[in-house]
This record gives structure tokens, C-alpha cells and sequence, in this order.
């Protein structure tokens, strides 16, 4: 009888032109909170598709075993039936239906008859609820829950399968401090009824927190495994690296300038609330070669002051100053012929051409700069996205790669190239680091530098403090839509900057 | 199943590669099938290689294929339009009708039939872009207008060219045949060969696919979105301005009834030719291809003498499988995101 509740063994998965998977061993002990932290593209996600079933049987190389047989799955039904359960990174709940009906919607089938009863849905609900220890009611709108509570009724919807394994695929991206140290609480629950975790991430601090072992992907690769005594941060980024990160946060030596971009009483109406504003009386400057944080919670207004510079939404009042003239930003358009250049917090969304390729998507917003007379050149784009791609190290095997099969740092990287390439004077960043692993992120931050010491001034938005703390000359904390404060970075840390958020 | 060559970047043989990067085609994949329905098409009846078979299947191919480029161009920016086919019928009803009725002379009702074409294009443009309305809905009503028009301005009955002064001419322009094929023939593909360089070697181009893709993006971009969007209608309206004076030129007879399901039949050689239905990839060449293909099979049905309503129920089912190709090839690309 053995001891691992799951093993994968010499696991490799390929897609075309890329190793994905590279002969990986795991095992999992029962019981355990396995950690499995690797950078965005070491094949995580796709380690976790080949346990989950997501990607059926025969679509890889090697076994999997549960409790020492060997299981083959066919669809991640067959996964769940079998006791793997998996909750994804993305929030997927039914909005209009109540927490119950989420719950139990994959069972229905179970109910003999043929109507499905409204009370009996909710009644098995609380005594579910209740039995697992889980702090939700039945009967809520789960429109109205807040991403924390939506993201357990995703756990409570997985356990609802009895399942022995619980596999959760970085569930901490959308949450708030509190939320994750409610989240650890049930995961310890889970460990202490006698379920096996499986938590992937790529945040360190989480795997330290949390995990009785580590394992470390790269590359396609199982680079090392360590038990919680043995955990040392350094080894585990190096490991998941591959390189020795001297300094996260790189130091920038740039003279900052005059002013390049003032804002005056900008105030930006709610679309759908009358007389409520998203923001209000919003005044700043902006320096050149300066890099400026916007603090404050989610909801305090930093994304929409950015998008409002930007005119993408339209001003109610206020004044915007470029270079000391005044300048009309009605739309997008507006904003980039004035230098003005954004880059948004979801770039799947609205940061990239998923349909396209590398190059097509460096070159769009100057095409001006690849033309040969009147057509485009083909050669000029190439040489561009080469230039690019060495510059920011965007790793892929050439600029034709279409983009949809790059690892999210490298897609950032792609967006982060296109908004150079424009060559703006002011650049807004609006959380460029988001769901990159760490040595992107590292890369993300030299970019920033180099950028600066090109004549780029920035605004920069982020919810993780450490990394505006390190890279920001100035702060601006907002709170429910104003401007509470202004702090130079000699006089900003993390507690006072916190406190102010909360002002 | 695992392909070995998955391995390897280069998947397909030299000789292909060179043609994709000379021409910059992704759709050589396509051409594969059309050598395969050519096949089919000489086994069944070897009359299709006929010269005068081929000069028939160019001639009906370049009429909807002037109508299938701008419904190519509309679906790459993410629209629909429903309403060419009515609009032909409309339009050559209008011609007929100003040539002969109204005694207009000739260049006249050429100009104005075409103008009328751009016009309620421009006005479906407008509807879809600045009033946000559904393409689809924009357009079907489009259609029900223009059916509407055609069939109140002919009682319901063809209206003969013949009456109108210097309508011998067109008639007489109409009927050449420069190398036995049909002069529009060559026409047609000499706007397939504009447009491709259109989009493949223009800023224009690149701006119609990045509006196709994520028109948010575009926009983040500096492109006028709505200028792209609005554009291929008006072009579409003067594609198919000129289709309906084609049209008119060879059969000598407007009827209410012309144009019928040539909105149907452009969207699905748009969807067979590699123009994703749901916009932002694709090409000229491939909407050839795509019109090319359902010629062809046109052609084998009417060869095997097959009645016109079995045609219809063929050409709903290649529009099925056209679907699912295109599905399956956006998935190929963005990977399965569900």
C-alpha cells in the first residue's frame, strides 16, 4: 500500500514547436499541502490540465497513478469522479443563480425524478455548508457576493464531489489581504479532515506560509523538490529562475526634469449612477523622467484617472496640461497624438491582438515607422520586432509566434513593446506586473528603468505596495475617488502609505 | 494520438513555406480541398473541364464574388450584412426602372444605381456604428426594405432594358468575351488581387484586421474604429452597385428576384475561404478560394442535374461544416480559451 495518493510519472506534453512538459515526476503524499510554484510558462498550468483530465488521455506522454493504479482520464468529469478535484483561477460562477444552485448545478442529474426542487437544493445546501465549516448562506445572490466569497464558492462547489485531492490554481490573484488569510484557514481545515492540497502558485511568500513541501517547475522541468525545513528563499528563486535575482527591485539613476503633464480638478461622472462621481477635483503633476504611484485601494479610482487622461471616459470638468499647454483629450486618439500611451491591466483583453502574431502586434501603433512608401514593409517589421525582442528578452522562437501561445510575461513584454514602440512621452501603467512570475517581473522592472532614462515619464498603478515603494520617485494615495495625499518616496513606507489608504 | 513532428517547428515541406511567405498566404492549406472538388467534379461528368463550362462557372463566379468581397471585408471588422443580395435586386430593379421609365440616359442611371447602393450602405454603416445597433438586425431589416422597394417598384414583374436609349451598348459591352471568358471574370479577379494587396500591404489593411480582432485594442491603438467599421460598408455598397450594373448588363432583364441568398452564399465562401466568422483573420485570396469552392459545387450539382431546391439544402450543409472549420481554427489559435 502506498503512500502517495498521486503520483505523475515521466509526464511530457508538447505543442507545436514547444516542450511544455519535460519527463515530470511528482508524487504527493496524502494529506499534505503540496505547493507547486514555477514562473509563468514553466508548465504549470499544463501539469495541472494533465492531472485534472483537462487534457484527456493519450494527448501526453507518461502515467498517472492514484493510490499506486493507474487511472486514465478521458474528460475532468472522469478526474472528478475519481477524486481529483480542481478549482481554476478564474472567478466562474453563475452570477444569476444562488449559492446552492452553484454548488450542486453539476449533480442535478442525480435527482431520480425529473423536477428539480427548489427547496431541496437549499436544504442540502446549508447542511453541505454547515458540514464543511464553510461561511456562506444559501440563499445569496451571488451577483452581490465579493470576489473572496465567489472564489470559496468555487471550493465549496469542488468539495461538493468529496474529492480527495484539492487542486487550486492560483487562488490568491483576485483577492484582498483578508480574503487570503481566510482562504488559508479553510486550506489548514481542509489538511486537518484529512484532504490533500495541491496549491500552485507563484508567489514565494504563499509557499512559505502555507506548504508542507515545494515543488519547483521550470522549463518544463522538475527542478527540485524541498520538504518545509529545508525551505530557503534564495535556493527556491534561483531554482525557479534559473539565475541568481541580485536585486528585485533594480536601482534607477535618472535626473528628473520639469513638469511634463499637469492635471487639474479632473472629475469623471459615474456612467450608470447619477450624481456620483468616479473621481473628483483630481490634481497633479507629473515630471519628466519621473516615475509617479498611484496608491489606494480597489475602487479608489486609479484606473479610471488613468483611463480619463487617456479619454476614455469623457471628463465632466477639468483640465489637462501637456508640456505647460492645454491640451483637448476627447478621445484615444486624442491622447496618442499628444504622446500619451496606456497600458491596461488586462491584457488579454485589451492589451493584445490574440489572432496575431508578435510582429502585427509591436507594429500597431505606429505603422508610420515600417512603411516603404506607400505599403508596409515587411523587412522593417521584422527588423522591428527583432529589436524588440531583444531588448525586453521576449522569449519565443521567432516574431512570427503568434501571441496566443506566449507566457503571460512575455505577452506583457509584447504590450510593454508596442506602447514604446509609439514612442510616447508619458506612459500609464496600469498593473504591469499582474500574474507575471518573477523573473519577468525583474525584466519588467529594468524596462521601467531604461524607459525613464529614454525621456519616458510614468504613472504607474499597482496593488502590490513592495514594488511601487521600490520603483516609484513620488506617490499619490486616492481614496474613494480623491486625492487624500501626496508623499515623496524618501518619506513613504508601507505602514503610512497603508494607513493613508484606509484615511 | 502524438505526432512526432510536433516537435519540430517546421511542421510543413519547404516548397510550401516558400509560397505562404512569398505571398504572405496562410490559406495554400485550403487549396488542397479545391484540387480534391475539381477531381470529383471530371469523375462525375468530364464535360467541367469543358472551356465553355469553365467560361459559365467564371461568369457566375465573378457576379456574388464582387458581392462576397465586401461581405469579406465587413465580416474581417466583426459585422454582418445580411441585406446584399436585396440590394442587387433592388438595385437592378432601380437601374432598369430610371433607364427605361424615367428616361434618364444611360451613364445617369449607372451613377445613380450605384449611388443608391453606397447610400444604403452608408446608412446600414451608420445604424451598426453609431447607434451601436446589432449588425444583424441592422442589415435583415435592410433586406426587408429593399425587397419591399424592389417588388412595389416592378408590380412583381422583370423589367426589360431593351426600351432604354443606348442600352444596346451596355448590352453589347455586356456579352464580350476576351479570351472566351467572360470580361468580368477578369475584372473580378483583378479587384480580388486590389484588395488582398489592400489588406495585407496597407496601413488601412492592418487597421481593418486589428478592428476585426479587438476593436478595444484598436482603439487603445489610435485607430479610428469607427472610421474602419463604417469604410467596408460603404465599399461593400459600391461593390455591390457595380455587381447589379454586371448583372444587368448580361441578362438584359431586372428582377425583384436577383440576388437571392447571394448574402448566404458570400458569408459561407467567406467562412470555407479561412475569413474567421467572427472577424480580425483572414484574406482576399481566401475568399476566392472560399468562392471558388462553392462555384464548383454549384456546378457538379447542376452537371449531376440536381433540382435547385437540393442546391439549397447542399448549401446549408457546407455552411454547417464552414462553421466548424472556423470554430475548430480559432480554437487551433487561441487555444482552447473557454
Amino acid at each position: 500500500m502506498t503512500q502517495y495518493i498521486l503520483e505523475v510519472q515521466n509526464i511530457t506534453k508538447d505543442f507545436v514547436g514547444v516542450r511544455a512538459l519535460n519527463n515530470v515526476c511528482i508524487s504527493v503524499k496524502k494529506g499534505e499541502i503540496l505547493g507547486l510554484i514555477g514562473e509563468n510558462g514553466a508548465g504549470k498550468s499544463t501539469l495541472l490540465k494533465v492531472i485534472n483530465g483537462m487534457y484527456p488521455s493519450g494527448t501526453f506522454e507518461g502515467k498517472i497513478l492514484i493510490n499506486g493504479e493507474q487511472v486514465h482520464f478521458h474528460s475532468s468529469h472522469d478526474a472528478l469522479i475519481k477524486g481529483i478535484g480542481f478549482v481554476p483561477q478564474e472567478i466562474n460562477v453563475m452570477e444569476d443563480l444562488n449559492v446552492a444552485e452553484n454548488i450542486f448545478v453539476g449533480h442535478l442529474a442525480e435527482n431520480k425524478g425529473l423536477l428539480i426542487k427548489q427547496g431541496e437544493i437549499e436544504k442540502k445546501g446549508i447542511d453541505f455548508l454547515k458540514k464543511e465549516n464553510i461561511d456562506l448562506s444559501v440563499r445569496e445572490k451571488v451577483r452581490m457576493l465579493s470576489i473572496g466569497k465567489k472564489q470559496l464558492l468555487m471550493i465549496a462547489r469542488a468539495l461538493s464531489w468529496n474529492p480527495e485531492i484539492l487542486i487550486l490554481d492560483e487562488p490568491t490573484s483576485a483577492l484582498s489581504k483578508d480574503d487570503v488569510v481566510n482562504l488559508f484557514k479553510i486550506i489548514r481545515e481542509l489538511k486537518s479532515r484529512g484532504r490533500t492540497v495541491i496549491f500552485v502558485t507563484h508567489k514565494l511568500e504563499e509557499i512559505m506560509e502555507i506548504t508542507d513541501r515545494v515543488v519547483i517547475l521550470r522549463d518544463g522541468l522538475n527542478i527540485a523538490t524541498y520538504k518545509y525545513a529545508e525551505y530557503n528563499e534564495n535556493k527556491i528563486v534561483t531554482d525557479m529562475v534559473g539565475r541568481t535575482i541580485i536585486n528585485m527591485y533594480p536601482s534607477r539613476n535618472v535626473q528628473i526634469c520639469e513638469e511634463v503633464l499637469r492635471i487639474e480638478n479632473l472629475t469623471v461622472e459615474h456612467p450608470k449612477i447619477k450624481n456620483r462621481n468616479l473621481i473628483e477635483n483630481i490634481s497633479f503633476s507629473l515630471k519628466k523622467k519621473e516615475v509617479l504611484g498611484l496608491v489606494g485601494l480597489v475602487g479608489s479610482g486609479r484606473t479610471e484617472t488613468l483611463s480619463s487622461i487617456f479619454g476614455i471616459y469623457p471628463k465632466k470638468s477639468g483640465k489637462i496640461f501637456i508640456e505647460g499647454k492645454e491640451v483637448n483629450i476627447r478621445n484615444e486618439r486624442d491622447a496618442i497624438k499628444n504622446g500619451l500611451c496606456l497600458v491596461t491591466e488586462d491584457r488579454k483583453a485589451n492589451g493584445l491582438l490574440m489572432l496575431a502574431n508578435i510582429k502585427n502586434n509591436i507594429s500597431l501603433a505606429n505603422l508610420k515607422n515600417i512603411l516603404n512608401g506607400l505599403f508596409l514593409s515587411y523587412k522593417k517589421e521584422n527588423n522591428l520586432a527583432k529589436k524588440y525582442m531583444s531588448m525586453l528578452n521576449i522569449k519565443a522562437p521567432n516574431s512570427d509566434t503568434m501571441v496566443a501561445n506566449l507566457s503571460g510575461g512575455n505577452q506583457q513584454k509584447v504590450v510593454i513593446s508596442k506602447a514604446l514602440n509609439a514612442n510616447p512621452k508619458i506612459l500609464l501603467l496600469d498593473e504591469p506586473t499582474k500574474g507575471i512570475d518573477v523573473g519577468s517581473k525583474n525584466e519588467i522592472y529594468n524596462i521601467i528603468n531604461t524607459m525613464t532614462g529614454m525621456g519616458i515619464s510614468i504613472i504607474m498603478v499597482s496593488s502590490e505596495l513592495p514594488e511601487l515603494l521600490a520603483m516609484c520617485d513620488r506617490f499619490i494615495v486616492l481614496t474613494h475617488g480623491r486625492i487624500v495625499d501626496e508623499v515623496e518616496k524618501s518619506k513613504a513606507t508601507q505602514e503610512n502609505i497603508m494607513n493613508k489608504c484606509f484615511a | 494520438m502524438l505526432d512526432s513532428k510536433l516537435k519540430n517547428v517546421k511542421t510543413e515541406n519547404a516548397g510550401l513555406r516558400i509560397i505562404k511567405k512569398a505571398f504572405n498566404i496562410q490559406e495554400v492549406n485550403i487549396i488542397i480541398p479545391v484540387i480534391v472538388l475539381i477531381v470529383i467534379a471530371v469523375i462525375l461528368n468530364p464535360m467541367f473541364l469543358n472551356l465553355d463550362n469553365l467560361a459559365v462557372i467564371g461568369k457566375r463566379m465573378s457576379m456574388w464574388g464582387l458581392v462576397a468581397i465586401g461581405e469579406g471585408l465587413i465580416i474581417l471588422t466583426g459585422n454582418f450584412d445580411i441585406s446584399v443580395g436585396a440590394m442587387v435586386a433592388f438595385d437592378c430593379v432601380f437601374f432598369a426602372v430610371a433607364a427605361t421609365t424615367w428616361h434618364l440616359p444611360l451613364v445617369i442611371a449607372i451613377v445613380l444605381a450605384i449611388l443608391l447602393t453606397v447610400t444604403l450602405s452608408t446608412i446600414s454603416g451608420l445604424l451598426v456604428v453609431k447607434l451601436k445597433i446589432n449588425s444583424f438586425l441592422t442589415t435583415i431589416a435592410m433586406l426587408f426594405i429593399c425587397k419591399g422597394l424592389s417588388k412595389t417598384m416592378t408590380n412583381a414583374r422583370p423589367v426589360l432594358i431593351a426600351p432604354a436609349q443606348g442600352s444596346d451598348l451596355l448590352l453589347h459591352f455586356g456579352q464580350q468575351e476576351p479570351l472566351k471568358m467572360s470580361w468580368t471574370f477578369f475584372f473580378f479577379i483583378g479587384l480580388i488581387i486590389i484588395f488582398q494587396i489592400i489588406l495585407k500591404k496597407t496601413v488601412y489593411g492592418r487597421y481593418i484586421y486589428a478592428t476585426g480582432d479587438n476593436s478595444n485594442v484598436a482603439k487603445l491603438a489610435g485607430i479610428n474604429t469607427d472610421f474602419i467599421k463604417l469604410s467596408v460598408f460603404i465599399i461593400s455598397g459600391f461593390l455591390i452597385g457595380l455587381a447589379s450594373i454586371v448583372l444587368i448588363s448580361k441578362e438584359a432583364v431586372a428582377n425583384a428576384n436577383y440576388g437571392t441568398g447571394w448574402e448566404l452564399q458570400a458569408i459561407a465562401a467567406v467562412a470555407i475561404g479561412g475569413i474567421s466568422l467572427a472577424g480580425g483573420a483572414g484574406s482576399m485570396i481566401g475568399v476566392l478560394i472560399g468562392i471558388f469552392m462553392m462555384q464548383i459545387m454549384t456546378n457538379i450539382l447542376i452537371l449531376l442535374q440536381i433540382n435547385l431546391n437540393m442546391q439549397s439544402v447542399v448549401l446549408g450543409v457546407v455552411m454547417i461544416l464552414a462553421t466548424i472549420l472556423d470554430v475548430r481554427r480559432r480554437r487551433k489559435i487561441l487555444g482552447n480559451i473557454d
